[in-house]
């Protein structure tokens, strides 16, 4: 299975920095939104599904799964906002500006060099992972639809 | 390593962690290569060519202030100064190089003549180092913090200064029974990871921690210091574990009796040999305070009330970020800064420096050691590093010794002041506001709230109520509220929180209608300067306002 960002939801402590990097890596482009759950404010990035429904939905294939992660191409995305409205996960930002969304890319970039994606690497408290999930099993961890996780997830004390 | 990509240290707290940046288009970008580092370091992206950066020298010659050549505000500031030691004086931000405080000091006292002179801490920071330094205690780094079984977190460490829960959480999950104990007056990001959260009234945390500090040494409190905060069993598990942690945070206006806060933590770290980790708002906290002593400079606050400041003619201020402006008084000031100077009849010069990330020098860490700065990309063309600025005058750097200086005499006065601080009570329809500091906001509310992210995150200023208060005040979620007290008033959008106790209410700061409330004062008495929780009556806004 390939790697994503697993967030541990035992040290998340909901400081924002990954959606800082993100913001000022991608050139001023915010794509990772927070998400108030019952105890927990949690950073809310896309899941880069396996059978993901903004790909279905999109009617111009502007959304595809390439190496895993689900990229945008600019130039056919025609800003009709069909894959915020499938998303299951309410990851996909729409914006003010037409044929323009925002939604996490994986870092591409910096995976392709064999480096981890920007949230991974700065998060303060350690708190994301760049793994496959069998890896997160072995940890002990409870890996909850494939992108959180933690010993008693929610319950942090 | 590529070659673009440079290692600097982040300033802007006093963990000061090592961050990489990389040039792009003559701006600084966070890179990530190394190192973990939270919101904060990540916004100097915007900093580079922030809109309201100062690029040009300026001179008021008859209404504005209007651009000019450096040179001839160096020129005119030399005619100016000449002949004015008693008419001037000199005030100088503490979050700077080592260096440039020094420059600063000689510029003061050896250019112009001056002892008129202080060097600028937000007033937590002064006040913590207060009574720190009325003890022993040694100050160690939050890598220490990992060999831990019971770390005691005063405040909401998690928030101000995220890179510090790293090592507390791996002290507390690394063997079973390990405790994190949380006093705040809040149950903040800190508080949900603690084993046992203890809530207090804003401006009682000190009081508890005489409570902890007097049920393991008897002989550290007075015995007619009233302490109605009971935590002797949270004493006794101090007591009984193989290594203690300790961290405190205290941002300006979260809580009251800081010196007096300072003074019993420190003395609990001393007695119990904990790893003690003090957490502050500028990087260069223990450098500049130590600049202080060491260069036998006054305080901020100490210099303003005094006789002979007042009677200063003129006012050269090197770095004061603006909302210490507001309890300066009407005399004309030369601004030196890397942010524009605001509109202000006062100022009437205007010099450009470069920021921290385009000049090299060191900062003192809180245990002792130095950190180096350099830069990442070079000043934009009209900023002069301060160094070079001072220079122009014939002032440099000398190589003193900056060290923490103890004064264990004053312990027993600071501890003292415990029972003349007033308690905040509350009538119906008023809760005890704080501030809820955390990464995503720098200290000065002019930078804040225009940081391209920040907008993006955090558009408007919110205030968190609790269920029952906002109920009592007929405010729903999303609703807005009035906020009024002894600063003013203040509309604000209200959210509810679980995790705000009844009578309090915490509100998003770094703005500039949220910073009305915790404006600093200067206490006439005592020279301190202070910020402190504020007492605001709740009432729904209605349409009409």
């Amino acid at each position: 299975m390939d790697k994503r960002v697993i967030l541990d939801l035992d040290a998340c402590i909901e400081c924002k920095s990954c959606s800082a990097v993100c913001f000022y890596g991608h050139g001023a482009v915010l794509a990772q939104e927070f998400a108030g759950m019952a105890q927990a404010t949690l950073p809310a990035i896309c899941r880069h599904c396996d059978a993901a429904a903004c790909v279905e939905a999109c009617p111009t294939s502007a959304l595809q799964k390439t190496d895993g992660r689900i990229v945008r191409s600019s130039m056919l995305c025609v800003g009709c906002k069909s894959c915020v409205f499938a998303c299951p996960f309410g990851v996909i930002e729409p914006q003010l500006t037409r044929h323009h969304i925002n939604k996490c890319d994986g870092c591409e970039d910096r995976v392709a060099e064999g480096k981890e994606p920007r949230c991974v690497v700065a998060c303060p408290a350690g708190a994301r992972k760049y793994a496959e999930p069998e890896e997160v099993y072995k940890e002990g961890l409870l890996l909850l639809s494939g992108r959180t996780a933690g010993e008693h997830p929610i319950k942090r004390r | 390593m590529s070659s673009d990509i440079k290692r600097t240290r982040c300033i802007y707290c006093s963990l000061c962690c090592e961050v990489t940046y990389e040039r792009e288009d003559d701006k600084a970008i966070p890179s990530q290569e190394e190192g973990r580092f939270c919101a904060r370091a990540c916004v100097v992206a915007d900093l580079s060519d922030h809109p309201l950066r100062s690029y040009v020298a300026e001179l008021r010659r008859k209404v504005k202030l209007e651009p000019t050549e450096l040179d001839e505000v160096v020129g005119w500031l030399k005619k100016e100064l000449e002949g004015a030691e008693e008419n001037a004086a000199v005030l100088l931000d503490g979050n700077t190089t080592n260096e440039n405080l020094s420059a600063g000091v000689r510029f003061a006292r050896e250019v112009i003549g001056t002892e008129n002179l202080a060097i600028y801490l937000p007033s937590s920071d002064e006040a913590l180092l207060d009574g720190i330094c009325t003890t022993q205690a040694s100050l160690s780094e939050p890598e220490g913090l990992r060999d831990c079984d019971v770390i005691l977190a005063i405040g909401d460490p998690f928030s101000s200064h995220p890179v510090v829960s790293e090592p507390v959480l791996k002290a507390k999950s690394r063997t079973r029974g390990n405790e994190l104990i949380t006093i705040d007056s809040i149950n903040g990001r800190t508080a949900k990871f603690a084993t046992r959260p203890i809530l207090v009234k804003p401006g009682q945390e000190a009081e508890a921690v005489a409570s902890i500090l007097k049920a393991v040494d008897a002989g550290s409190i007075p015995d007619e210091l009233p302490v109605e905060v009971d935590l002797g069993e949270v004493a006794e598990r101090i007591k009984s574990c193989s290594k203690l942690g300790i961290v405190v945070s205290c941002p300006e206006g979260r809580t009251m009796a800081v010196d007096a806060l300072g003074a019993c933590i420190a003395k609990l770290a001393e007695l119990t040999s904990a790893v003690f980790v003090p957490l502050f708002t500028y990087g260069n906290a223990v450098g500049a305070y130590s600049a202080k002593s060491a260069l036998g400079v006054e305080s901020f606050a100490a210099l303003i009330t005094a006789e002979k400041f007042r009677s200063a003619g003129k006012l050269v201020c090197i770095g004061l970020n603006l909302r210490v402006l507001g309890v300066l008084d009407t005399r004309p000031i030369v601004w030196a800064g890397s942010i524009r100077p605001p509109r202000d009849g006062r100022i009437i010069a205007s010099v450009p420096l470069a920021m921290w990330f385009e000049e090299s020098g060191t900062f003192t860490k809180s245990n002792g050691g130095s950190v180096e700065l350099s830069p990442v990309i070079e000043p934009p063309k009209g900023a002069i590093e301060l160094r070079e600025l001072l220079a122009c005058f014939g002032a440099t750097a000398d190589q003193t010794k900056l060290e923490l200086a103890r004064r264990t005499e004053r312990y027993p006065s600071v501890i003292g002041t415990l029972s003349g601080e007033k308690k905040l009570s509350l009538s119906g329809g008023e809760v005890v506001c704080v501030p809820l500091y955390d990464a995503t906001c720098l200290y000065d509310a002019s930078l804040s709230s225009l940081f391209s992210w920040s907008r993006e995150i955090q558009s408007e200023p919110v205030i968190y109520l609790s269920e029952e208060d906002s109920a009592s005040a007929g405010v729903p979620r999303g609703g807005r509220v009035r906020l009024s007290g002894v600063n003013g008033h203040v509309v604000l959008l209200a959210e509810v929180s679980p995790d705000i106790p009844n009578g309090v209410a915490g509100v998003t700061p770094s703005f500039r209608s949220t910073e009305k409330l915790f404006t600093p004062r200067v206490d006439s008495e005592t020279g301190k300067m202070i910020v402190s929780p504020c007492v605001v009556k709740v009432q729904k806004e209605t349409e009409s306002g």
